[in-house]
């Protein structure tokens, strides 16, 4: 069995950083304690996994 | 092969290498932006890696132990705001100096997880697994992330913390753990518990993975284990300056540590020019981390001393790095005793190739003006051995292998400590009975 090349389509890595995108706008004034805990650690996880695939984008971004 | 990031591990050198110097341009903004340390010693107009190198001085522990001093805790070293901080860590602060501080982000403890997932899947652990981390859980930062890591992954975690051997050792066995991790010091004191208690571990437990970290070992205390629990041990290290594993074993070759380079770079200099050594030459590990947003490294002088292998001499596919055999010692390990240069691994492989020893432990004395070795060891009874003549045996192997013959005593059982973490078996009195 091999995952040797088993890449993200240029779709998926697109629509995985929308996901972070739209996450990013939302913790930026989210009103709920509890959802914006959440966008938080969803960011942290979307970030090194948009990392991992080589995705360059914004480091260091203090999430 | 299966990798965890399978474009990060198979990338080629050209892609990674020019990867991480846009890398290290960002981690070098975000440093001199934020960190007041930082600012102060890396140069704003880099241009290269080269120049990076040239320009960037190395840095040592004390000069973060001096940063750390200007506004404790964590001083002018952390390029966040430290309430930005979701955990705190810090090391032991052995030889009087005080401990390494650490605070790290949501996002570093993310990375810090992946770097353990890297290194676990490559090591075979699946989503199926069920892991134990046999540790203490508690300042030192340890396996924390392999307790996420597991958790990531979504192995089922046994949480073993501020449990004794023989608790461990039954959840091992009660739930039919398949994956471990531990130092190889305490690895070996649950081999002994497990015999105390009656347990055979490589027939009553179902251990497959073993994790052993944060140590140097000989090839015996690796066979040992291998053998006593029926399980492949595998070397992974991080350290707290660091904030994740920046090397693992791979199953492909055996001591081949792949470095995980999209998180580190790392040059590899003789100990006494400082100037870089080429591939299977010994040098001192010299890193940047280009990851860890809130305590960055850059030329972290390690005091690990390693030998560099490129990628393609390990067959994984993988197109990282490796250092051969991981961390070999540390530079401060060696010491010399009648001109000969000897280390606690080195003294390791003789005393654990004598299947009759428990527990050992070696220091250094002057007497009458000769470096004298003193090794204890703790017998334990095994079939076909001979314990009474195990002192003058171990005393000849230590003579033929290292060169010294050394005064061997035997120990009552269970004198020895036992050290669930970085075990110190060689202590060096000289320098205490020089002192006025």
């Amino acid at each position: 069995m091999t995952n040797a090349h088993s890449f993200l389509s240029p779709e998926q890595e697109a629509r995985l950083l929308g996901a972070y995108t739209a996450l990013k706008e939302l913790s930026a004034d989210c009103p709920v304690p509890a959802v914006g805990a959440a966008v938080t650690m969803a960011l942290a996880e979307l970030r090194t996994a948009l990392d991992g695939q080589g995705v360059e984008f914004d480091y260091f971004s203090t999430v | 092969m299966e990798y965890w990031n399978p474009k990060a591990e198979t990338m080629p050198r050209h892609e990674l290498e020019a990867w991480q110097w846009r890398r290290l341009q960002r981690a070098l903004h975000h440093a001199r932006a934020r960190s007041p340390f930082w600012r102060e010693r890396l140069p704003g107009d880099i241009t290269s890696m080269e120049d990076y190198v040239r320009r960037v001085p190395l840095l040592h522990k004390a000069d973060l132990l001096a940063a750390e001093q200007q506004a404790p805790p964590y001083g002018t070293w952390p390029s966040i705001d430290p309430a930005r901080g979701i955990r705190h860590h810090q090391t032991s602060g052995t030889s009087g100096n005080p401990p390494i501080r650490t605070i790290d982000t949501a996002g570093d403890w993310t990375w810090s997880t992946d770097t353990f997932c890297t290194a676990l899947y490559a090591m075979g652990v699946r989503p199926h697994h069920k892991g134990m981390v046999a540790f203490g859980y508690g300042l030192f930062m340890g396996f924390w992330g392999m307790h996420y890591g597991l958790e990531r992954m979504g192995c089922t975690v046994v949480p073993a913390g501020g449990l004794d051997s023989r608790t461990r050792i039954k959840l091992l066995v009660d739930y039919g753990i398949e994956v471990v991790g531990l130092t190889p010091s305490y690895a070996m004191r649950l081999i002994e518990t497990a015999r105390e208690m009656g347990i055979d571990l490589a027939k009553e437990a179902n251990v497959k993975i073993i994790l052993a970290g944060a140590e140097p070992r000989s090839k015996f205390t690796t066979r040992t284990i291998e053998e006593a629990f029926g399980a492949r041990v595998f070397n992974a290290a991080g350290t707290t300056e660091f904030g994740g594993v920046f090397m693992f074993e791979c199953p492909s070759r055996r001591g081949a540590c792949h470095i995980i380079e999209p998180s580190t770079i790392e040059e590899v200099l003789h100990p006494e020019t400082g100037l870089p050594v080429g591939y299977g030459e010994e040098g001192v590990r010299v890193t940047t981390g280009l990851s860890r947003e809130g305590m960055q490294l850059f030329r972290h002088w390690t005091e690990d001393v390693v030998v560099k292998r490129p990628a393609a001499a390990c067959g994984c596919g993988r197109t990282w790095d490796f250092y051969d055999g991981g961390i070999i010692r540390r530079v401060d390990d060696m010491r010399k005793i009648r001109g000969v240069s000897v280390t606690p691994v080195m003294i390791e492989d003789v005393v654990r190739g004598f299947d009759e020893v428990s527990e050992f432990s070696t220091s250094i004395s002057s007497v009458r003006g000769l470096d004298t070795v003193f090794v204890r060891v703790e017998p334990r009874h095994v079939p076909g051995g001979d314990v009474t003549t195990l002192a003058r045996r171990i005393a000849e192997e230590f003579k033929r292998e290292i060169g010294i013959r050394p005064e061997v005593e035997l120990a009552p059982e269970g004198t020895l400590p036992r050290q669930e973490w970085k075990a110190a078996r060689l202590r060096d009195e000289r320098a205490l009975v020089s002192q006025p």
